[in-house]
C-alpha cells in the first residue's frame, strides 16, 4: 500500500514537473526566412553541328556566322523592363558528343554571371548581342539554362 | 539497378575534397576532360560543369586544349 502512494506521488510530482517545464520553456526563437541577396546564374550555350573531326573533349569555338561564339563572349543578365542586372562571360568551349543526334558533335560554353540580384523571378540572358532569351530564376541557380545556336 | 550518376555539383564537392587532402597538389596537373568523365562515369559535359564550377571557386585554372591545373592558391 505504501509503496502505491509512493509511486503515485512520484507520477504527479512528475506531471507537476513536466508541465511547469513546459510553461517556462522559451517559445522557440523564429527563423527567419533569409533569402540572399544576389546569386550566381549558371547555364549553358550549345552550337550545334561543329562537325565530326572535332575530338571530343578538345577546345572548340564558333566559327562562320558564329565567330563571335568563343570563351571571353559577354553573358548580360537583364530584368524584365531590360535593365541591366549583372554582366558576365562565357567559358572557353569545349566539344562533346550532341546530347540527342548520334554522331553528332556541338561546341558547349558554360556561363556564370556573379551577384545577380535575386528576387526577380523571370531574367533576360542575352549571349553577344544574340538577342534576350528568358528563363526563371530557379533554373539560373541551379545552372540548367541552356541556349542553343546552329 | 544502375548506380546514380553522380551530378556536376557533387564531382566538384569531390574535387575540391581531393585538393583540400592534397590527392591533387596545387600547380599539379590535373586530368583531361574525358579524363575526368571515365573516372566519374558522366558525359564530358559534366566533367565540364563541374570544372567551371570548381574554376568558379579559385581551385581549379586553365581550359580545353591548355589543360587543367590545380590553382596554387586557393580562395
Amino acid at each position: 500500500m505504501g509503496a502505491v502512494v509512493v509511486l503515485l506521488l512520484a507520477a504527479v510530482a512528475a506531471a507537476l514537473f513536466w508541465t511547469l517545464g513546459q510553461r517556462g520553456a522559451r517559445p522557440s526563437t523564429p527563423v527567419a526566412a533569409t533569402t540572399p541577396a544576389t546569386f550566381t546564374a549558371r547555364g549553358a550555350l550549345q552550337l550545334d553541328d561543329v562537325g565530326p573531326k572535332w575530338k571530343t573533349g578538345s577546345g572548340c569555338a564558333g566559327s562562320g556566322g558564329y565567330d563571335d561564339i568563343q570563351g571571353g563572349a559577354q553573358v548580360v543578365v537583364k530584368d524584365r523592363a531590360g535593365t541591366v542586372l549583372a554582366i558576365g562571360e562565357l567559358a572557353a568551349g569545349l566539344v562533346d558528343h550532341h546530347p540527342t543526334i548520334e554522331d553528332a558533335k556541338i561546341c558547349l560554353f558554360l556561363f556564370s554571371v556573379f551577384n545577380v540580384p535575386a528576387g526577380q523571378g523571370i531574367y533576360g540572358v542575352e549571349i553577344s548581342h544574340r538577342g534576350v532569351v528568358q528563363f526563371n530564376e530557379a533554373d539560373l541557380f541551379a545552372g540548367e539554362a541552356q541556349l542553343t545556336l546552329g | 539497378m544502375p548506380a546514380r550518376r553522380q551530378t556536376y555539383r557533387e564531382i566538384a564537392d569531390d574535387m575540391e575534397e581531393r585538393i583540400a587532402l592534397g590527392e591533387y597538389v596545387r600547380g599539379s596537373r590535373l586530368p583531361s576532360y574525358r579524363q575526368l568523365a571515365d573516372i566519374y562515369s558522366v558525359s564530358v559535359s559534366t566533367a565540364y560543369r563541374a570544372v567551371v564550377l570548381l574554376q568558379d571557386r579559385g581551385l581549379v585554372e586553365g581550359e580545353p586544349g591548355v589543360g587543367l591545373y590545380v590553382a596554387r592558391r586557393g580562395t
